[in-house]
C-alpha cells in the first residue's frame, strides 16, 4: 500500500518534471522570438550608421591629408576627442546637447524626434572620425614608389588614387575596418539606455516589463543572438579579406627581393 | 549651458578620476595573468586547452561587453547562493559588491584582445635573433629570457598601455551596475542638479584631458623602449 | 630631340644639382655614372617633373618647360612624352602583370582596351615574359619584374625611356636579362637616358656617357673618350673601381683572377 502510493507519488513527480521541461522549452522559444523582433532593427542601425561613418571617414581623411594647416588642424583635434571620449557619453550628449543647439541656431524643436535618430547622428559622427584613423595610416602606407610610378607614366592625380593608391590603401585597412564592424555591432548594444527597441531594448523591456523573466537568462539569449551575428559577419568580412589581398598572397615567400 | 553649474560638476567629476584610473589598473594587470593565460593554452600542445581556448575566445569576443557585465552581474549572486547553500558558507548575497561583476566581466573579456597582444609581440621577435643565440651557445631558457622575453616586451609594452586607455572609456558601462566612475559620476551630477548638457561634456573635457595625459606619458615609454629601432642616435 | 639646360634642384639647404646641362637627338642613348648620391636620380625625377627644378629648363620633343613652371598642365603633356624605369620596378602592386601595361595605355593614352591589350602582349614577349602575364609583382623576381616594367615603358609609346639603375637592385645573373631588354629598346630607336654603374654595357650601349659628380656634370663625350681617355683626374678615380668586372674575368691575368674570387 505504501509502496504503490509512492510509485505512484514517483511517477507524478517525473511527468511534472517533464511538464517544466516543455514549459521551459517553450518560454525560452517565445523568448527568442521576442528577442528577434529587434535584430531588424539592429541590423537596419549597423548598416545606416557604417555607411554614413565610413562616407565622412573617408572626407575627414581627405581633409586630414591635407597639407593646409586650416583644415588638417582642426580635424585632428576633433579625432582626438572622439576618440578619447566613451561612446555611451557621446550618445548622451548628443542626445541632449544636440537639441539645444538645433533650438538655439535654427529655432526648431526636436525633442520629439525619434531616438533613432540620435542614436544614428552619434554612432556615424563617432565612426566617422574613428575610421579615419585606419584610413589616413593606410594611405600613407602605400609607398612613395607607387605614386612616382604612376605619376611617371603620365596618371593625373585622381588617377593615380583611383586606380592605384586607394586600392592598396584597402588591402592595408580591411582587416582593421572588418574590426571596426564588429565593434560597430558590440558598441549598438548601448543604445538601449536611450528606450530603443533594438535587440538589446528588447531583452531590456522584456525585464522591466515582466518582473518573473530571468535577466540572467534573458541577457544571455541576447548574447547568444549578438555571438551569432558576430560570426556571420567575421566571414563575411574573411571572404571580402581573402579577395581583396590576393595579390599579396605570395609576399611572404620573399619572391620580390629575388 | 550654465558655466557655474558646469565649472562645480567639472570639479566634482575629477574626484572620481583616481579610483577610475585604478580600478582599470585592476583590471588590466589581472587581463595580462589571464591573457598569458590563454596564450599559452592556444599555443599548448595538447588538444583540449587550445580547444578551451577557442570556445573562450569566440564567446568572449562575440557578445558584447555589455552583456558580460551584465551576465555577471545577475550570474554571480546565483552561484554564491548555490556554492554557499551547499557548504554551509552564510554569505548574505544582497552585500555581494557589483565591483566584482565589473571586475570578471571585463577581466575575462580583455584577456581575450591581451593574449593576442602578447602572441603577436613574441611572434615578433625573429627567428633569427634565436638563431644567433643558440649559435652563441645560449640554453634555451637564457635565450628567453635574455633575448626573446625583453625584445617581445618591448614591443608589447606599448600596445598594453593603449589597451589601457580603452579600458578607461570602456568602464563607462559600469554605471548600468551602479559602479562609479567618470561617466557614472557625470550622470549622478546631471540627475541631482538638472543639468544634463553641463554634466555631459564637463565629463567629456575630463576623459580628453586624462586621455591626452596619459597618450603623452606613454609615447614617452614607447619611444624609451623602441630606441633600438631608431636610425640615428638623439 | 632633348634639351635640357641650367638645372638646379636643392633639398632644403643640400644642393644636389647645380646647373646640368643634357642634349641628346632622337635615338640616343646617353648614360649617367658616377657615385651614388651624387644626383643620378634627381636629375632623371627633375627631366619629367617628378621632382620640380628650382631653375632650369626642359624641352622634349618640341614641348619646352621653363621653371618656374606657370601652366601646370604642361607638365602632364611633358611627363606623357616620357616613361620611367625605376630602381626597385614600381609595378603596381595591386594589379596584374597585364593589367599593369594594359591600364596606363587607357589611362593615359586613351587607348581603347583590345587595342593595349594586344599592344602588351606584344611588348610582354619582346622582354621575354609573355608567360607570365597573370601573375601579380609580388610573385615574381627582380628581374622579372624590371623586364615587365620596361614593357610598361615601351607600350606607352614615349620618346624618351629614363632609366634609373635598372639593375642595381639585382644579382648579376638576373641583370643580363634586364639589360638585354634595354639593348632591344635601344634598338627600336627610343630616345634613352639611363643611370647605371653597369660600366661595361654602358660602354657598349651608349653614344653619350656623362660623368656627373656632387651635382655637376664632370665630363661628358664618347664612351670611348671616356672610358679609355678620360681629361678629368675625378673620372679617372672613379673608374678605377670599375675598370675590371667579374665578365671580363677570362680575360685577366690567372694571377688576378684569384684577387677577383675573393671580392
Ligand atoms: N626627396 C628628397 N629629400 C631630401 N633629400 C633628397 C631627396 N631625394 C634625394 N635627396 C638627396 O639628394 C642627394 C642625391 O640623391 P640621388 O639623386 O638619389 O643620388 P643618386 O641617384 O646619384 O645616388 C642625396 O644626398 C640624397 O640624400
Ligand atoms: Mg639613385
Amino acid at each position: 500500500m505504501y509502496l504503490t502510493t509512492r510509485l505512484r507519488k514517483n511517477k507524478f513527480l517525473i511527468l511534472r518534471k517533464w511538464v517544466s521541461v516543455i514549459h521551459n522549452f517553450a518560454y525560452i522559444i517565445g523568448l527568442f522570438r521576442q528577442l528577434l523582433t529587434g535584430v531588424p532593427i539592429t541590423l537596419m542601425f549597423i548598416l545606416i550608421s557604417w555607411i554614413i561613418g565610413f562616407a565622412l571617414s573617408g572626407i575627414i581623411t581627405l581633409g586630414r591629408l591635407s597639407p593646409k594647416k586650416y583644415f588638417s588642424f582642426p580635424l585632428n583635434t576633433l579625432v582626438s576627442f572622439v576618440r578619447s571620449v566613451p561612446i555611451v557619453l557621446q550618445l548622451f550628449l548628443v542626445y541632449y546637447g544636440f537639441p539645444v543647439l538645433v533650438e538655439k541656431f535654427i529655432g526648431v524643436n526636436i525633442n520629439n524626434i525619434n531616438k533613432m535618430v540620435f542614436c544614428v547622428i552619434t554612432f556615424s559622427i563617432y565612426y566617422g572620425f574613428y575610421l579615419s584613423e585606419i584610413l589616413r595610416p593606410a594611405y600613407l602606407s602605400v609607398k612613395q614608389e607607387q605614386r612616382d610610378a604612376a605619376f611617371g607614366l603620365g596618371y593625373t592625380k585622381s588617377q593615380a588614387n583611383i586606380h592605384v593608391i586607394i586600392p592598396q590603401m584597402f588591402s592595408v585597412a580591411i582587416p582593421s575596418l572588418g574590426n571596426e564592424v564588429i565593434n560597430l555591432i558590440h558598441q549598438s548594444s548601448i543604445l538601449f539606455v536611450l528606450g530603443t527597441v533594438d535587440l538589446m531594448g528588447q531583452a531590456d523591456m522584456i525585464i522591466t516589463t515582466d518582473y518573473t523573466a530571468s535577466p540572467l537568462l534573458t541577457y544571455f539569449c541576447a548574447g547568444m543572438i549578438y555571438w551569432v551575428i558576430t560570426i556571420i559577419v567575421s566571414i563575411i568580412i574573411r571572404l571580402l579579406e581573402f579577395r581583396i589581398d590576393r595579390y599579396q598572397v605570395d609576399d611572404v615567400k620573399g619572391g620580390r627581393t629575388i | 549651458m550654465n558655466s557655474h553649474l558646469f565649472t562645480h560638476d567639472f570639479w566634482g567629476i575629477w574626484q572620481v578620476v583616481p579610483q577610475t584610473l585604478g580600478l582599470s589598473l585592476v583590471i588590466l594587470l589581472l587581463s595580462v595573468i589571464l591573457g598569458t593565460l590563454y596564450w599559452k593554452m592556444q599555443g599548448s600542445r595538447f588538444r583540449i586547452p587550445r580547444l578551451i581556448y577557442q570556445i573562450l575566445n569566440s564567446y568572449f569576443r562575440g557578445i558584447p561587453l555589455l552583456i558580460h557585465l551584465l551576465i555577471f552581474y545577475y550570474g554571480i549572486p546565483i552561484v554564491v547562493k548555490v556554492v554557499s547553500s551547499r557548504f554551509n558558507l552564510g554569505i548574505n548575497i544582497n552585500q555581494i559588491s557589483s565591483m566584482y561583476a565589473v571586475v570578471i566581466s571585463y577581466t575575462l573579456y580583455s584577456a581575450t584582445f591581451l593574449e593576442e597582444i602578447i602572441r603577436g609581440s613574441f611572434k615578433s621577435v625573429g627567428e633569427d635573433q634565436l638563431e644567433a643565440a643558440a649559435a652563441l651557445g645560449y640554453t634555451s631558457g637564457q635565450s628567453f629570457w635574455a633575448v626573446k622575453l625583453p625584445q617581445a616586451l618591448s614591443d608589447a609594452i606599448p600596445k598594453i598601455l593603449n589597451y589601457y586607455t580603452l579600458l578607461i572609456r570602456q568602464l563607462s558601462l559600469a554605471f548600468l551596475v551602479s559602479v562609479v566612475d567618470i561617466f557614472a559620476k557625470a550622470k549622478i551630477q546631471s540627475a541631482t542638479n538638472d543639468g544634463y548638457v553641463e554634466a555631459f561634456t564637463a565629463a567629456a573635457i575630463v576623459y580628453w584631458i586624462v586621455c591626452i595625459v596619459l597618450t603623452l606619458i606613454f609615447s614617452r615609454v614607447e619611444d624609451y623602449l623602441r630606441r633600438s629601432d631608431r636610425r640615428v642616435l638623439a | 630631340m632633348i634639351n635640357i639646360s641650367n638645372i638646379h634642384k636643392s633639398f632644403g639647404n643640400q644642393t644636389v644639382l647645380s646647373g646640368i646641362d643634357l642634349h641628346a637627338r632622337t635615338g640616343d642613348v646617353v648614360t649617367l655614372i658616377g657615385p651614388s648620391g651624387t644626383g643620378k636620380t634627381t636629375l632623371l625625377k627633375c627631366i619629367n617633373l617628378l621632382e620640380t627644378p628650382d631653375q632650369g629648363e626642359i624641352e622634349i620633343d618640341h614641348v619646352k618647360i621653363k621653371i618656374p613652371i606657370t601652366n601646370t598642365n604642361e607638365i602632364l603633356t611633358l611627363r606623357r612624352k616620357t616613361a620611367m624605369v625605376f630602381q626597385q620596378y614600381n609595378l603596381f602592386r595591386n594589379q596584374t602583370v597585364i593589367q599593369n601595361i594594359v591600364q596606363p595605355q587607357v589611362l593615359v593614352k586613351k587607348t581603347d582596351k583590345h587595342t593595349a591589350r594586344d599592344r602588351a602582349e606584344k611588348f610582354l614577349k619582346e622582354v621575354g615574359m609573355q608567360d607570365y602575364y597573370r601573375y601579380y609583382p609580388a610573385q615574381l623576381s627582380g628581374g622579372q619584374q624590371q623586364r615587365v616594367s620596361i614593357a610598361r615603358a615601351l607600350a606607352l609609346d614615349p620618346k624618351v625611356i629614363l632609366f634609373d639603375e635598372p639593375t642595381s637592385a639585382l644579382d648579376p645573373e638576373l641583370s643580363k636579362d634586364v639589360l638585354e631588354a634595354i639593348r632591344k629598346v635601344a634598338d627600336l630607336g627610343i630616345t634613352i637616358i639611363l643611370a647605371t654603374h653597369e660600366m661595361q654595357f654602358a660602354e657598349e650601349i651608349s653614344d653619350q656617357v656623362i660623368f656627373m659628380e656632387k651635382g655637376q656634370i664632370v665630363e661628358s663625350g664618347s664612351p670611348k673618350q671616356i672610358f679609355y681617355n678620360p681629361q678629368n683626374d675625378r673620372t679617372r678615380e672613379f673608374l678605377k673601381n670599375y675598370v675590371v668586372r667579374a665578365p671580363r674575368l677570362s680575360t685577366l691575368p690567372t694571377e688576378n683572377k684569384k684577387q677577383f674570387r675573393v671580392v
